[in-house]
């Protein structure tokens, strides 16, 4: 059997390093100190086949999933590898977190159970009565298990044993959910071989980690891929060490994050670049004095797109603890690839290219941006691994030289096997042997830029929302036309903000809107930085009357929508005006933001002006 | 014990320690903290300014129940 193709063989052999392991930092009081419970490599393991034995007393299979919503991390990595050491698949699931909006929450926990075909449901004691109700709802949900009881479980009594589990690499080890809420969840395979594989990459060839010396820092969420795969299992690969906060000790106080790694010697961390924003935000001059961050090699950031500028800011705050600007290692992933797709160069600050917005928009083509006209910054990603490969792909799969512009694909052994049975989709996503990632982007020397994005995704602090789940929201609000709600996204300071528009015949738009973000907040935890509400028919849709949501956003970002609707456009004059109009508002547009040409969008306006559509109210 | 005037207050002072340029109206109990105008992690950042002044921890699960400022009201006193 080849050593290190599976998780079970990483979790195994990574018990020779006895003398290292994960610490756990525990919310166990009634204040808001954290306790230390550290766990040896030779312990997980340990712990692991224990579990692993009692899972399988209890009738799991080889395969059968086991759905998991487990906040603390201690809990959740326990389980989860006695799960895999079980030849059990784990669904991890995002717990309960939001205030108030419980009825949202199992409705698309519902349809994640649903989905993944879960067996049963394991959870706390304290969730399991907001979790109660799923039992009834999903079919094939046999049982709710207790994680207490996992953990206190009489092992003499279990007489199970693990000898009969044979598991190759090419065996789905869990399945990976979308973190927002989507109303068609896909689970993403991710094999034995898959986590290996990866696990290696971003070790070996991303990291350049040392087991020895290196020790990881984390509060990210462990049913996230970045949390998981990067934090948890990856380190097993050549045994590095890693310290957990719960991810809610940072959301309320984020200064936690650099005292954690000043406290603990911390060589590695991640985030999402709004957590740089918030890291940066609150921390006082008297905290930067006690924090010692020159050890840090590594300041990972990925899982959303990340603003050159939130960057400086934070290098240049965190400087005086010893900071090393070549630590910031911007990075690009997604579930797909299992997780990392391409790192950053560690040996050197963050780079990034300044090109002409011009030429990008109406060439599709990356030209460095001279001293006149407006330029887009963009970070670099840096390369891909050995035994991997990322181009880019043009509308007609053709591959794409340097400079240009289209879809970014990848392929090599970190790539899904699909999502669960979901083949029609496995198709879409796998097309021609490439991973389609959906994102935007070019290479400029042999290093990657992501720069916009295919699909209609909405990522906000680093969750990820489908445009129609909030869509569906709204319209059921009354006095909003059904069928007629947009959102989407522009990029703000630190991190994605929803803009929803849609129509309806109300007078009083003003009270409607405040009464939608209300909505959206009750419902989805969501807050909206602006809803724009238009009389009947002004928003953009295809001739066979679907909505055009990339079409609504340039007419939201050039300031013409809802004003084509309203009026009858005959005469030349008025074009002209309008033109104009397009024209200056191209210069006061949101930056970052990449929108289609100007040509394009006189087109799109031309269109739209004979549209009869339009015309009408 | 607190009452829910000086637990408004408190909460006010949070908001604006964690972002000044929020507006924040009359509130009573019955407001809602979804109404408040902050994002999901503004309202954890906020609810981490309170436990840090009262010096108590407000476990996850109340958390996920809490609706209004009532709600928080009686859970700080159920904590301290």
């Amino acid at each position: 059997m080849a050593k290190d193709s599976t998780l079970i063989e990483l979790i195994q052999g990574v018990a020779e390093h006895s003398s290292r392991g994960y610490t756990f930092l525990n919310n166990d009081g009634k204040t808001t100190a954290l306790t230390e419970h550290y766990w040896s490599f030779p312990e997980l393991r340990k712990e692991a086949e224990r579990r692993a034995r009692y899972f399988r007393s209890l009738g799991l299979e080889k395969g059968d999933r086991l759905a998991m919503i487990v906040p603390e991390g201690e809990d959740f990595v326990l389980n989860f590898f006695g799960a895999v050491m079980a030849g059990v698949v784990p669904v991890p699931m995002y717990p309960p977190l939001a205030l108030g909006k419980l009825d949202s929450y199992i409705d698309s926990a519902a349809r994640v159970l649903t989905s993944s075909g879960a067996k049963m449901l394991l959870t706390t004691k304290q969730v399991s009565p907001i979790v109660w109700s799923l039992m009834g709802r999903v079919a094939g949900l046999k049982d709710l298990l207790l994680t207490e009881k996992v953990r206190d479980h009489d092992s003499s009594k279990v007489t199970t044993n693990l000898d009969d589990i044979h598991i190759t690499s090419a065996d789905p080890c869990f399945l990976q959910f979308t973190s927002g809420s989507t109303s068609d969840p896909k689970g993403v395979i991710v094999t034995h071989g898959n986590l290996c594989a990866n696990a290696k990459a971003i070790m070996i060839d991303g990291l350049k980690s040392n087991g020895e010396v290196d020790k990881g820092v984390s509060w990210l969420p462990l049913y996230h891929d970045m949390g998981l795969i990067g934090f948890v299992i990856a380190p097993l690969f050549n045994g590095v060490p890693v310290v957990f906060l719960p991810t809610l000790a940072f959301v309320k106080r984020p200064g936690i994050w650099m005292e954690t790694v000043s406290k603990y010697g911390g060589t590695i961390t991640f985030a999402p670049n709004f957590a740089f924003g918030l890291a940066t935000k609150r921390v006082t001059e008297t905290v930067k004095k006690s924090l010692k961050l020159s050890q840090l090699r590594v300041l990972g950031c990925g899982a959303e797109p990340i603003n050159a500028k939130t960057m400086r800011t934070f290098v240049e705050t965190f400087a005086p603890c010893g900071f090393n600007p070549n630590a910031l290692m911007p990075c690009y992933g997604m579930a797909e690839a299992t997780l990392a797709i391409a790192f950053d160069d560690l040996s050197r600050p963050m780079t990034s290219v300044r090109i002409d917005r011009e030429t990008y928009e109406s060439e599709k083509v990356a030209k460095l941006a001279g001293e006149t006209g407006e330029a887009i910054e963009l970070v670099s990603v840096g390369q891909s691994f050995a035994g991997h490969e990322v181009a880019i792909q043009g509308p007609g799969g053709e591959l794409l030289k340097n400079g240009e512009v289209g879809e970014i694909v990848f392929r090599g052994p970190s790539v899904t096997a699909g999502y669960f049975q979901n083949e029609e989709a496995t198709r879409a996503l796998l097309e021609g042997g490439w991973l389609h990632t959906g994102d935007l982007g070019f290479q400029l020397d042999g290093e990657l830029y992501i720069s916009g994005r295919k699909k209609d995704l909405i990522i906000l602090n680093g969750r990820n929302y489908y445009p129609q789940a909030i869509e569906w929201e709204v319209e059921q609000i009354e006095g909003i036309r059904k069928g007629n709600a947009v959102a989407f996204a522009i990029l703000g300071e630190n991190t994605e903000e929803l803009v929803v528009v849609a129509e309806t015949k109300v007078q009083d738009k003003a009270t409607l809107a405040e009464v939608v973000k209300r909505h959206l907040q009750t419902t989805l935890g969501l807050s909206a930085k602006e809803v724009v509400l238009v009389g009947s028919g002004a928003l953009p849709k295809t001739s066979s009357g679907k909505l055009q949501r990339q079409k609504t956003k340039h007419q939201y970002e050039s300031g013409e929508l809802g004003r084509l609707g309203n009026r009858t456009l005959g005469s030349t004059s008025t074009k002209v005006a309008l033109f104009r109009h397009i024209t200056m508002s191209a210069f006061a547009r949101i930056r970052h933001t990449i929108r289609g040409s100007l040509p394009e969008r006189a087109r799109r306006l031309a269109s739209a002006v004979r549209s009869p559509r339009q015309v009408t109210r | 014990m607190r009452t829910e005037e000086e637990i408004i207050k408190l909460f006010k002072e949070a908001v604006r320690e964690v972002d000044h340029n929020v507006k924040l109206g009359e509130m009573t109990a019955k407001t809602e903290l979804s109404a408040v105008g902050l994002d999901s992690v503004m309202t954890m950042e906020v609810i981490g300014v309170m436990e840090e002044k009262l010096n108590v921890r407000f476990p996850d699960e109340d958390l996920a129940t809490l609706k209004n400022m009532g709600d928080l009201t009686t859970l700080i006193r159920k904590l301290s």
